[in-house]
């Protein structure tokens, strides 16, 4: 047993998660195997500001594997928040942060308006790219 | 005077950018047009595949979307290898296919059919470590450690085809693989250790 690590400043042997780094056995956050795990991709807005008007989300739905469209119309709702203009204080940096999919308004570039959640990774990637050609979302976006 | 050549200049201004909107705006709707009409195609196609992993032969099926590196993590629970960018720009998913290092996330899995692949699971032999795993440690060649399979996979490669014979030379081939923590010189020294040694790995 070592007893006098004064003189060294790494100690090889003695670095935690050193050997399970080199062998690939350490476990990051997406790495743990969970059953019955869904995933999902955002759709992102192709413009700086503006309203939804109408998001279709049926070719989506329609393909294989596809379990949930989530955007602003079915939501869950976040308890104590209030998006609506007349309750929020005027200042927008007093709203508790920006809630993602919770109303229809794009507020920038990239925000995310809907969530494809499927069963696998090739479901997913293929109801984005069938239903949201080139990324762009198909809404009528003012 | 110069009156002449400037009107030139002008017209030939206007005639390129015309030329290059026109370019520009051609190419969108001919790719937006043939996506929308790309529909994915049901039932899903499954496809047979054998590979070798890590010594080892496998007889899969799978989906035929897949990249090879989504099939080792997802499917096959081989997380050893690491998912950064799926662009090909970071390096952290490198694996060997035949001997070559490749970027996992760049091949599709059916693409692989009868290839010999190693990850860094299959890298160590025995109980003790790899050289190169042992070097890296060593030299303490990471933090997080989230792009060290991927640069212990690039490393081997670089000592197995001789391109560790200098600093400079073992810099330029690592370039493939990004490190955010910054360890970069670790690595080189890591890698110019184990190739000092001559041993064959």
């Amino acid at each position: 047993m070592k007893t006098n690590h004064v003189n060294t400043f790494f100690w090889e042997d003695e670095r935690v998660d050193g050997v399970d780094k080199v062998t690939g056995k350490a476990k990051y956050t997406a790495e743990h195997n969970l059953p019955n795990l869904a995933y999902a991709v955002f759709v992102t807005s192709n413009i700086a500001k503006g309203s939804i008007k109408n998001l279709d989300v049926s070719k989506a739905l329609a393909m294989p594997g596809v379990l949930d469209v989530i955007y602003y119309a079915n939501c869950p709702a976040v308890p104590g928040y209030n998006s609506s203009a007349a309750e929020r204080p005027k200042n927008v940096s007093e709203w508790r942060g920006h809630k993602v999919l919770y109303d229809n308004k794009v507020r920038f570039f990239g925000q995310p308006i809907a969530l494809i959640v499927a069963d696998s990774i090739a479901a997913v990637r293929a109801a984005f790219s069938a239903s949201f050609p080139l990324g762009k979302p198909n809404a009528a976006i003012i | 005077m110069k009156t002449c050549n400037y009107n030139d200049g002008r017209r030939g201004f206007l005639k390129k950018s015309a030329t290059m909107a026109a370019f520009y705006l051609a190419p969108t709707t001919f790719v937006k047009t043939f996506a929308i009409d790309n529909v994915v195609p049901t039932p899903i196609p499954k496809e047979k595949l054998a590979i070798t992993l890590n010594g080892k032969l496998l007889n899969l099926e799978v989906d035929a979307r897949i990249t090879i590196l989504n099939l080792l993590r997802e499917e096959l629970n081989f997380t050893g290898t690491k998912k950064g960018c799926e662009m090909g720009q970071c390096g952290a998913c490198t694996i060997h296919i035949n001997g070559k290092r490749t970027k996992s996330c760049m091949q599709l899995a059916v693409a692989n059919q009868n290839n010999s692949i190693t990850t860094i699971e299959g890298l160590q032999q025995s109980e003790q470590l790899h050289p190169m795993q042992a070097a890296f440690l060593k030299h303490d060649a990471f933090q997080c450690g989230y792009c060290t399979s991927g640069q212990i996979m690039s490393a081997v490669a670089c000592v197995r085809e001789g391109q560790a014979k200098s600093r400079d030379a073992i810099k330029a081939f690592m370039d493939t693989n990004i490190c955010r923590c910054g360890a970069y010189q670790n690595i080189v020294d890591a890698i110019e250790e184990v190739a000092k040694t001559g041993a064959k790995i």
